[in-house]
């Protein structure tokens, strides 16, 4: 079952007009349905006056900041799933392990890649798509088994290649950059100028692996951007 | 030479010369008093032996006994009017003693074998006389006489008493050497303490001070001045760091602006945009990202240089090599660069998992950049010490000798050409060395320029065995 983009309705909250401005172009892009709110009072006041079924919030709010309004909508009963925006990682790991009702955080500055993956991922996770199953034609990526199968077949892939794949099935029908690929697999610890310079070698073994092989009919190559899954639709 | 040496050669020095000055006014006076003493004695003697030669009958002969009392004198007695030579004792016949101005004494050394006579002669047969001559009148006549006498034994008394003034001297500078030695040490120790503590200090913990007591003294001024610019040294230090993670922390909001705007341009690309401006996206992308990295980087910096000390978990730093190596297992390849692995089944450490894995990734990283095409990297483990080591090298071209104490600096790399093509943002090995120091090890870079560059990290062994 796949879930409906346009029905989404996106709250973002930020106190950067621009950043504001930015995120709703892009999230639009996805079409996706974006409100914005400048500080957390605003936010509050929409939040109670409409649903939505994804908030993506910053810490850092004049008013109200992020933590209250997060704190303010779980007491009021709203499981409504926050992303939260932090410019602080350590602040970020704080909030997940307080438990304060955030389903996600990123810390600036992130890619446009990484924040669809996420949004994307978090819908799947909650407002009853229960349904943990990625599908392309007739490959199927389980995100809580961490199983893949081809044609029913099933796939063995190390740890790097699945979250490879996963991204992209996020990103699914746009194209994800090198970089934003070798950020989100290998994370902080290594250079994503590196790790991204071998993203072909790592593609080139998913391919084979999964049966599709040369220049993919299922994992393209964007010259000079990076890689696409596109659904057979499109 | 050290200040203690510097103060206890003075003080010798100047107790040396101050005894130098006292024992010669001894001395001085010592070997004075007995000749005039001797000399009032020749003079005595002399007017004796006028008197009695007066007294007796005129035509004796010159040499015929007087009886004054013994032989020990050497008298010569003449006439001064007529110059005639009245009388000579025996040793005056025997020695020759050169002739004198009335009034003056003097003594006059005189070599004279022993077998001609005994007047207490030193081994080389030389004897000491004094010898006075004076002008004596009696009943109308004036006579010159010339009285002396031997003084060997008194000027080998003299001569002891030199001796031991002179090794009292030296025992005493000697003696004063020791104890100045010690005097001055135990002026400097507060010295020594001082700069003991504000080398700690700026070592390693610029919140502390040096303790003041009460006293007014030059010691606790130059305490107290330290400690004025210890923190004037810190508040500079704070605030500058703090600048640093604030501005970077600023930073971060224009830079995800702009990470999304390239992101944007690049997914949805302009409609059949030229090759230039495909370019000068590229481009501007990969700045864009390269200060991101740097951004993230010096905030990471900063944050561990507040944290106290890494978490306590125990953690496989096997495993942790292990899978970084497998990361890095296509970088190295692309570059023909062997991997040589020889870690021990465990190396149990305690700290923080990723933090350790961002200090052994960083390690590796600058190890495949830096190496030859084709090169060797060696990564072995060894628990067989007090800490457990493990050491990374490899066959790049190293760091010149005076360069590799700035290899843990903050944006060493940056100066470099090298840099600019691998893309490092000079501060791996600063974070390296921070993450290493809060899990209480330590990190060496050892580099032999154009053969092999090490670096080998040393850390606390965990005891505790883990089931």
């Amino acid at each position: 079952m796949e879930y409906k983009v346009d029905e989404m309705r996106i709250l973002v909250v930020d106190d950067e007009k621009t950043l504001l401005g930015q995120l709703e172009r892009a999230l639009e892009g996805q079409r996706y349905m974006v409100e914005t709110a400048l500080d957390g009072q605003e936010a509050l006041d929409k939040l109670f006056e409409t649903p939505y079924d994804l908030i993506i919030l910053d810490i850092m709010l004049p008013k109200r900041d992020g933590l209250s309004v997060l704190r303010e909508i779980r007491q009021a009963g709203m499981t409504t799933p926050v992303l939260m925006l932090t410019a602080r990682r350590e602040i970020g790991d704080k909030i997940k392990g307080l438990d304060l009702g955030a389903d996600d955080y990123l810390a600036k500055p992130f890619s446009l890649d990484e924040l669809l993956a996420r949004i994307r991922a978090l819908f799947r996770r909650s407002g009853g798509q229960t349904e943990s199953v990625l599908q392309v034609k007739d490959l199927r990526l389980d995100t809580v088994s961490r199983e893949v199968t081809k044609g029913g077949n099933s796939v063995e892939l190390t740890a790097r290649e699945f979250s490879i794949l996963e991204f992209l099935f996020y990103n699914k029908n746009r194209a994800v950059s090198r970089f934003s690929l070798a950020e989100h697999v290998w994370g902080d610890a290594f250079d994503p100028f590196s790790m991204s310079n071998f993203m072909d070698v790592h593609i080139k073994n998913l391919r084979r692996k999964i049966g599709d092989p040369g220049h993919g009919t299922i994992i393209r190559t964007i010259r000079g951007v990076g890689y696409i899954i596109k659904d057979e639709a499109e | 030479m050290t200040v203690r040496q510097k103060i206890s050669l003075l003080i010798t020095a100047a107790g040396f010369v101050a005894s130098l000055i006292f024992s010669g006014i001894i001395l001085w006076e010592m070997m004075e008093q007995p000749l005039r003493i001797i000399d009032s004695e020749l003079e005595s003697t002399a007017q004796r032996a006028v008197r009695i030669l007066s007294e007796t009958d005129k035509n004796r002969t010159p040499d015929a006994p007087l009886f004054i009392g013994d032989e020990r004198y050497w008298l010569k007695i003449a006439d001064r009017d007529t110059g005639q030579s009245i009388y000579q004792s025996r040793l005056a016949q025997l020695i020759e003693i050169p002739d004198l101005t009335p009034g003056s004494s003097t003594s006059v050394s005189l070599i004279i074998p022993r077998k001609k006579i005994d007047l207490g002669q030193d081994r080389r047969n030389e004897v000491t006389f004094r010898v006075k001559k004076s002008k004596i009148s009696l009943d109308g006549r004036t006579f010159l006489v010339s009285a002396g006498r031997p003084v060997e034994e008194i000027k080998e008394e003299l001569w002891d008493i030199v001796v031991g003034v002179a090794s009292g001297l030296v025992f005493s500078t000697l003696l004063l050497m020791v104890a100045s030695y010690f005097v001055a040490g135990f002026i400097l120790r507060p010295v020594r303490i001082i700069n003991d503590q504000a080398r700690e200090i700026t070592e390693k913990h610029l919140d502390r001070r040096i303790p003041v007591t009460g006293d007014r003294d030059e010691f606790n001024a130059l305490s107290q001045t330290l400690n004025q610019v210890f923190d004037r040294l810190q508040h500079a230090f704070l605030r500058q760091k703090r600048l640093l993670a604030d501005a970077s922390h600023e930073l971060k909001t224009p830079l995800t602006m702009m990470r999304l705007s390239v992101d944007e341009m690049r997914s949805a690309p302009a409609e059949n945009p030229s090759r230039l401006q495909a370019e000068r996206l590229a481009r501007m992308t990969e700045q864009v990202l390269r200060m991101e990295r740097l951004v993230k980087s010096l905030l990471d910096l900063s944050s561990l240089e507040i944290e106290a000390a890494a978490s306590e978990d125990s953690i496989d730093a096997v495993r942790i090599l292990e899978s970084l190596i497998d990361d890095y297992r296509f970088l190295a390849e692309s570059r023909n660069i062997d991997i040589d692995v020889r870690l021990p089944k465990e190396l149990i450490v305690k700290g923080s998992a990723e933090k350790l894995n961002r200090a052994f990734s960083n390690i590796l990283d600058n190890a495949i950049k830096y190496n030859v095409d084709g090169g060797r990297i060696e990564v072995i483990g060894d628990q067989s010490g007090m800490d457990l080591t493990i050491t990374i090298t490899n066959t790049g071209p190293g760091v010149a000798e005076a360069e590799i104490h700035k290899v843990f600096d903050q944006f060493y790399r940056v100066e470099e050409s090298r840099s600019l093509r691998y893309g490092g943002s000079g501060l791996g090995l600063a974070i390296v060395k921070r993450i290493i120091a809060l899990h209480g090890g330590t990190v060496n870079f050892e580099s032999k320029p154009g053969s092999w560059t090490r670096v080998t990290v040393s850390l606390p062994r965990h005891w505790e065995t883990t089931s």
